[in-house]
């Protein structure tokens, strides 16, 4: 029944699209037959995406704790010189952005994109390609990093002549999955999830081929470096995320999104002023004037899309905040949301003048970072891989008590994280400015929030095994606790007991 | 100092032009009308209809009046939307 159903309503939907006409899709939609239907288009690849991304995010937790411990206890590990700080703080970095939180991406973009697109995903053998060959490179610019062979820029350090051409193709074909089922799609009116997914690839290829090209020297290399890090985090990173909680946080809460109108204007904003944002990361360097002043009216002109996208994300669940003892996956992805509020509005005070006078150079930067790519970007994900996971393998999370734990460590831990390493951050920048005081006093000043922030890397640490452990439970789970059909996930209270 | 910068214009145009081409695009193509109903495109067959158990009385009544009499359920059955 309910596929005869659903064929008849595609059918409905496909030629409204292909007769061109404005059709209301709202009133046409899919059942959950429907969804499950789709989920099992991109079944393989999305699990694959999430299984490779978990693993990683192991393996990158693993090398920030030791690169964490160093500034705590210098000699630790010294003895060895692939375990050196040179070489763990990077191969930390690019195993968390390329390896977790990419992977994880792609996964949840193969998943979004045929629900929202109501076809089914096109090339899924070419994206699960795509995400092997990815994390294939990813895995040889890491082994290489560790080995001591480096580019030298910041997030830019994997081999650019063994792993980035891998992870381009590897993009490349997830990307051409994703365009090729954007251009089967079943509805007229793109959803702002879309939009933001879609953009996602080609600027990530972009900046990508740009950064690693090896023609830029000096300045003009500093230059590119900051203009992709900083539109890695901003065209990628923030983009499919942003087009994740645009999707889960009505459907999960209940109602569309506040003002769909903000949404729009969130994203175009982001399109058309972002890119120049980079360089303002280069404040104080010998760089041509109009770069920097370019870069910080481009940075302050972002407070529209950010106001727009927290406002809206705000109204959405304003007055239903109780959801969040019912759904995981809606309380990471709130943090997530807020997170990017206070992580813009805390990049765009960086980008003035005065403030990087102080922050530049110091730990500020890491925390910065960490509450762009922790807070925001891996809350997001996890709150997508709670509710994606049991959808596609039809089985319900074994435990309450592990999530509340997961969200409990890694949530107080990057509280913990942030705070205390901003503040040592100034403090440390406060005192390098001082001329009376010497560089060792600025190092003094640091050491304490330096040492809290390993207890948070611990804290955050058991927090990551304990949801690792909790997928392996999942998928290891016995048949015989499959939920009845529709099936319904996760809803007992995380962090508020029922009534 | 502009040898040094022709580069930063160049991406900056290779990224910036290609949204407005899309927006101008998307403009022409009736993507921005009708928003309402696009904002609600993601949801399934009756999933606006089922009471959420956390919502107030007032935010039950303005459902209503929107899609209508909400359905009793079986059981917990907003659940399968969480």
């Amino acid at each position: 029944m309910a596929v005869e159903g659903s064929t008849r309503q595609e059918n409905v939907v496909d030629n409204a699209t292909r007769s061109g006409s404005v059709i209301d899709h709202s009133k046409v939609r899919v059942n959950v037959a429907q969804a499950a239907r789709l989920d099992r288009s991109s079944r393989l690849p999305v699990l694959v995406g999430f299984t490779l991304a978990i693993i990683w995010l192991l393996e990158g937790t693993l090398l920030g704790d030791i690169a964490s411990f160093k500034f705590d206890f210098p000699d630790f590990l010294g003895s060895q010189e692939y375990l050196t700080f040179g070489r763990v703080r990077p191969a930390h970095l690019n195993a968390m952005i390329y390896g977790w939180a990419s992977s994880a991406m792609f996964a949840v973009s193969l998943w979004m994109m045929p629900r929202l697109c109501r076809t089914e995903l096109r090339w899924p053998g070419i994206a699960l390609g795509g995400i092997i060959v990815w994390n294939i490179g990813v895995y040889i610019g890491i082994i290489l990093l560790l080995a001591g062979v480096t580019d030298g820029l910041e997030w830019l350090e994997m081999d650019n002549r063994m792993a980035d051409p891998l992870l381009v193709i590897g993009a490349a074909m997830v990307g051409a999955s994703i365009w090729r089922t954007l251009a089967a799609r079943n509805v007229h009116h793109l959803y702002v999830s879309v939009w933001y997914v879609a953009a996602s690839y080609p600027w990530l290829a972009i900046i990508f081929i740009a950064g690693n090209l090896p023609i830029f020297q000096g300045v003009e290399s500093a230059a590119i470096n900051w203009f992709y890090g900083h539109n890695a985090l901003g065209l990628w990173l923030t983009t499919i995320n942003l087009g994740l909680i645009y999707y889960l946080l009505p459907k999960i809460v209940g109602r569309p999104i506040y003002s769909y109108w903000l949404s729009l204007i969130g994203f175009w904003g982001l399109a058309l002023f972002y890119s120049l944002n980079g360089m303002h990361h280069l404040i104080g360097g010998p760089m041509p004037s109009w770069m920097i002043a370019t870069s910080i009216t481009a940075s302050i002109l972002m407070v529209i899309p950010v106001v727009a996208v927290g406002i809206n994300q705000h109204m959405t669940i304003a007055g239903r905040f109780g959801a969040l003892r019912y759904s995981p996956a809606l309380t990471f992805l709130v943090l997530a949301a807020m997170a990017y509020t206070a992580v813009s509005l805390q990049g765009i005070l960086t980008a003035l003048v005065n403030v990087n006078r102080v922050t530049h150079f110091t730990h500020w930067t890491i925390a910065h970072s960490h509450l762009g790519v922790y807070m925001f970007v891996t809350m997001s994900l996890f709150g997508g891989i709670y509710y994606i996971l049991p959808r596609l393998i039809g089985r319900e999370w074994p435990s309450a008590n592990m999530i509340r734990a997961h969200f409990l460590l890694v949530g107080l831990g990057m509280v913990i994280y942030v705070v205390t390493l901003g503040g040592g951050g100034v403090m440390q920048g406060l005192r390098m400015l001082d001329p009376t005081l010497p560089f060792q006093a600025s190092v003094e000043a640091a050491k304490p929030w330096l040492l809290t922030r390993s207890f948070a890397a611990v804290l955050i640490s058991i927090g990551h095994v304990i949801f690792a452990a909790h997928a392996l439970m999942l998928v290891m789970r016995g048949r015989s606790s499959v939920p009845e059909d529709p099936p319904f996930f996760f809803v007992r209270p995380v962090l508020v007991r029922n009534g | 100092m502009f040898a040094n910068s022709i580069s930063v214009i160049l991406l900056g145009l290779i990224i910036g032009l290609p949204p407005l081409l899309f927006l101008a695009w998307g403009l022409r193509n009736g993507q921005f009308e009708n928003l309402d109903e696009t904002s609600e495109a993601i949801f399934e067959e009756e999933e606006l209809r089922y009471l959420r158990p956390w919502e107030k009385p007032r935010q039950v009544s303005e459902r209503m009046q929107k899609y209508g009499k909400l359905l009793p359920a079986q059981p917990e059955g907003w659940r399968k939307w969480l």
